[in-house]
């Protein structure tokens, strides 16, 4: 074992000070908020935030100093654990109406956090165990069904932004440890199917466009022919399933594509998160002084929407800068997987920084009305301890595999 | 095994940044969109969320009398709501409210159900709160969250039982659809409906002003606008009328009981000094809210009490017009004062008979017994010389037959026939000179209201000066607007006629011979009327002039189916003379 601070030499440490600059601006709206309060109390959400600092670190350190070998070793061991931690709250009852949380005392934990990075480790070793499988289609089969049992789990738990979020480092991944590009696009065909097979006429386009992409690269007669249509059996079931869904389900698929749809329900929201954010303008209305936030117009503030508290006190600029800091981390993550000579932690580089860019992009993209309501907290920023732990964790994890171990 | 090494291309590299640059330009671009360049209207929305504007209501203006009297000020009425949302224990509370309001709570819970509008809106649970009621319910304000109070302003008429003037102060109501139209009022404000308060609206009014609350998203108030400082409201002026608050209440009392109406004027200055109607109505049953069964007990009345008989009862003016037919003939020479006819009690005249009021007749009349003593057989002659155009004439420059344009609504303008009107009404050959025997004697189809009967002798006393008639002290006191063409007559029409009207007051055979006045330091001048009517004993009128010293007042009384002017009228109108120049005289040894 080298000793810590010599690792920490070794490692891109810029990583953990994007990462400190993020909780930094997290704190600041946490506290802009509790200002509303008389005082600031021990039991405010921004002193909570603040003391999950503490259990976080721990953790990155951990993260950090592991042994790649160990974090190897026990990939599958965390992974299954993790996934028995998910089916936890399923026993021991709801809290705030859902499975989504395990209570330990005054402590109350989410495990569908960790279970994100346990199965970016997990399928960061299937991967590079099983990496020349993985030109072969069918061998694709099994690292997606891994993907898929925590994603159901969650999505039980009716946690509809966290199951999407799991699945999203699986196709990053296979795409980086050398899947064929159409094989990744056969897998991705359904969702375009589903997408396009409420118009007669997109669905027709698409169908056609399939047949050229499957015949132009060849695969067998039976693999072709089961796609051509596997694809046309999903798209014709689609509008069948649609009206199956509940009423409020489609509302919150609908609002994506109009806003103004429903202004005091679903769509409030996204509103009023725009017009907290447009608001703001250039410098924003300052630290503080948020009408929108003050006077509570702007729902979730401390959680899926604190991006939005952001905008509206701090302006553009610093909007611009937090996404520049998430931007950067997220490239110099790609960069280190690609340097990393290594492909298991390469392959868990490339994960982390799907993670981190999918978060951003599905809460960023949903206080901006880009992407539909869904529940999801913004990296280092949203109030909780879990997720804060989990970011932390996995940026402690990131920094491990970014260096080089010659042990 | 970890030591497995991995090769990636940089194009797939390439393709993994592309991916995540794509997703940030993405996402700064839409930050650009909203925070650039729709930030002006964003930000607009965003006050627009959390300002909310109150109405600050402008105190009407007073109404006071010509001495500075207050007739017509303001109080507040008090409303409670409850604001349902914010109320803790709603059962015990609502109980709570109900002792402190001694109302029932079953009346608290069924006001709060119907005028329950939304969450953390106000519902009224119960309006025109007396103070102590009002401060019982703040002396527990702890006790009693989301219950608040509201003020509204309403009309107060500090000496109702002293004087009521309720058909010339007039009243408010609640603005109706059609009268909103496009003008700046809101619904539920309160306009001006009848007399001075419907005239003088647009003085009297005010403006509105308006502050700011700043409200959460919830619609709670949670503090003021620092930003946006309130546009307070503008009072309304108020207005001096000439009324005279001693005399009107003096009158009113006087007419007490009766249906009539009577008017007093300043016949120098061309002033109502007291204008009265009766029936007429407590003017407090007409402030804030009125109860739907108050108002339909007024409009059901059959004796109209709403009607200001001053200005929109017409009658017949009886004998009174005789003078307009003296003066008709003086002035066009038509007659000889001096000539003497026979009265019998009858007049024969084309198919019928025309009477006397005096059965056994006059014996010998000539022009001012005819006056004083009002024998109708000798106008009955005297109306042959005369054409109706002319007689028309003069009853027109008087003011018959137009509005006097003093500041009252709905004033009625009165019928003067002349032989358009006739030939109209009639047919070109439908009416006879018959029909001249009676208007000469002030019957048939002409009619006036008292006001302008009291214009009319006003003109007498002052030989035609009466500047037009007002019943609002202006500003300056010469006021184009009122100034008239004076009215010339000969000036032996004048005396004449000035000389018949006092014997009418002070001869003992004066048919308004009032003891008490004849012989006093005050000139009593006058003539009676005795109006037939369709519907029943004779109106009673009188109309006369007082004079003392430069001071000169005209008045007027009508009692509808009182019976003779003489005997009905008269002696309240000596009456009216005498309350005003004695309290005059108390007036002026007191000082």
């Amino acid at each position: 074992m080298i000793p810590f601070a010599s690792k920490l030499g070794q490692a891109s440490i810029r990583w953990l000070f994007i990462g400190f600059i993020l909780t930094g601006f997290g704190l600041l709206a946490l506290y802009s908020i509790a200002s509303n309060a008389a005082e600031i109390s021990l039991s405010s959400r921004f002193a909570k935030h603040a003391l999950w600092i503490i259990p976080s670190l721990l953790i990155f350190v951990v993260c950090f100093y592991s042994s790649t070998k160990i974090i190897h070793k026990y990939a599958y061991v965390t992974f299954g654990l993790g996934l028995g931690a998910l089916l936890i709250p399923f026993l021991t009852g709801t809290v705030a109406g859902t499975h989504r949380w395990i209570s330990l005392g005054s402590v109350s934990f989410q495990p569908s956090e960790p279970i994100k990075w346990f199965l970016v480790i997990a399928l960061a070793r299937y991967l590079s165990d099983y990496n020349l499988e993985m030109k072969k289609i069918y061998s694709l089969a099994f690292p997606i069904i891994i993907a898929l049992i925590p994603a159901a789990v969650i999505l039980r738990q009716s946690d509809l932004g966290s199951a999407i979020i799991v699945l999203t480092p699986v196709i990053p991944m296979l795409f980086w440890v050398g899947a064929k590009p159409v094989h990744l696009f056969l897998l991705l065909a359904p969702i375009l199917s589903i997408v396009t097979a409420f118009n007669y006429y997109s669905f027709t386009l698409w169908i056609i466009i399939l047949a050229v992409i499957l015949y132009r690269s060849r695969p067998t007669l039976r693999v072709g022919l089961t796609n051509f249509f596997g694809n046309i059996f999903v798209g014709l079931l689609t509008p069948y399933l649609w009206g199956q869904l509940k009423p409020y389900q489609q509302e919150r698929v609908l609002v994506l594509f109009d806003v103004s749809r429903d202004p005091k329900g679903a769509a409030y929201q996204v509103i009023q998160s725009q017009t907290a954010i447009g608001s703001g303008g250039f410098w924003g209305k300052g630290w503080g002084n948020g009408t929108q936030t003050h006077l509570k117009f702007l729902p979730e503030q401390e959680t899926d929407f604190i991006f939005s508290v952001i905008g509206e006190e701090f302006g553009f600029v610093v909007v611009c800068l937090i996404l520049g800091l998430f931007a950067f981390l997220v490239l110099d993550l790609i960069r280190s997987a690609y340097r990393t000579s290594e492909r298991f932690p390469s392959l868990i580089l490339i994960g982390i920084a799907t993670l981190f860019l999918s978060h951003v992009f599905v809460n960023v993209g949903m206080t901006v009305n880009l992407l539909p309501v869904k529940g999801l907290p913004l990296p280092f920023l949203s109030y909780g301890g879990t997720f804060l732990l989990s970011c932390y964790a996995m940026l402690g994890l990131a920094m491990n595999m970014s260096v080089e171990s010659y042990e | 095994m970890l030591k497995s090494e991995i090769y990636v291309p940089a194009g797939k590299r390439n393709v993994a940044y592309g991916v995540a640059v794509v997703v940030f330009a993405l996402l700064i671009t839409k930050f650009f969109i909203l925070q650039i360049y729709r930030h002006d209207r964003l930000f607009e929305q965003s006050e627009y969320n959390r300002v909310r504007p109150i109405t600050a209501y402008a105190p009407r203006g007073k109404i006071l009398d010509r001495n500075g009297n207050i007739l017509v000020a303001n109080r507040s009425v008090y409303t409670i709501s409850v604001i349902r949302d914010e109320i803790a224990e709603e059962y015990q509370e609502l109980k709570i409210i109900a002792d402190y309001l001694e109302m029932t709570s079953a009346e608290v819970h069924h006001n709060l159900n119907k005028y329950h509008r939304g969450r953390f809106l106000p519902a009224r649970i119960a309006r025109d709160v007396p103070i102590e009621r009002l401060s019982l319910v703040e002396e527990h304000k702890n006790q009693l969250p989301g219950v608040i109070y509201s003020e509204f302003p309403v009309r107060f008429y500090p000496e109702l039982e002293k004087v009521r003037a309720s058909h010339m102060l007039g009243y408010l109501r609640e603005i109706n659809r059609n009268q909103l139209g496009n003008s700046d009022y809101l619904p539920g404000d309160f306009i001006g409906a009848q007399g001075v308060e419907k005239e003088f609206e647009s003085v009297l009014r005010g403006e509105k002003g308006t502050y700011f609350q700043q409200v959460d998203a919830y619609g709670r108030q949670v503090g003021t606008v620092k930003e946006r400082p309130p546009i307070p409201a503008i009072p309304g002026e108020d207005i001096r009328l000439t009324i005279d608050k001693n005399l009107q209440g003096d009158v009113e009392h006087i007419l007490e009981g009766k249906i009539g109406s009577a008017v007093v004027l300043d016949a120098v200055k061309g002033e109502v000094l007291a204008m009265v109607s009766k029936p007429d109505y407590p003017l407090e049953d007409f402030a804030g809210f009125m109860e739907a069964d108050v108002w339909a007990k007024y409009t059901n009345d059959s004796n109209k009490p709403l009607l200001n008989r001053a200005v929109q009862g017409i009658y017949p003016p009886g004998s009174v017009m005789k003078l307009i037919t003296a003066i008709t003939a003086l002035e066009e020479g038509l007659v000889d004062p001096s000539k003497t006819i026979s009265c019998t009690g009858t007049y024969h005249y084309g198919d019928r008979d025309y009477r006397c009021w005096r059965e056994i007749g006059h014996g010998s009349v000539n022009l001012s017994k005819a006056i004083v003593e009002s024998c109708n057989i000798y106008f009955y002659q005297l109306v042959q010389q005369i054409k109706l155009d002319s007689w028309h004439r003069y009853a027109t420059m008087f003011g018959f037959g137009q509005k006097t344009g003093v500041e009252v609504s709905e004033e009625h303008d009165g019928i003067v026939p002349n032989t358009t009107f006739m030939d109209r009404k009639y047919g070109k050959r439908g009416w006879t000179k018959g029909y001249l025997l009676n208007m000469a004697i002030g019957q048939g189809d002409i009619l006036a209201t008292p006001l302008q009967m009291a214009q009319f002798v006003a003109l007498l006393a002052t030989k035609g000066e009466v500047p037009n008639l007002t019943l609002v002290q202006t500003k300056s006191e010469s006021n184009i607007e009122r100034i008239r063409d004076r009215l010339f007559l000969k000036q032996s029409t004048w005396s004449r006629i000035r000389r018949m009207m006092f014997d009418v007051a002070n001869s003992s055979h004066g048919t308004a011979y009032s003891p008490g006045l004849a012989g006093s330091n005050v000139n009593f001048f006058g003539k009676t009327g005795s109006a037939q009517n369709p519907h029943g004993e004779t109106h009673a009128w009188f109309v006369g002039f007082a004079e003392k010293g430069s001071q000169k007042i005209a008045l007027v009384v009508l009692v509808e189916h009182g019976g003779m002017g003489g005997s009905a009228a008269a002696p309240l109108a000596a009456r009216i003379v005498r309350d005003y120049f004695q309290r005059e005289y108390d007036q002026l040894t007191l000082r």
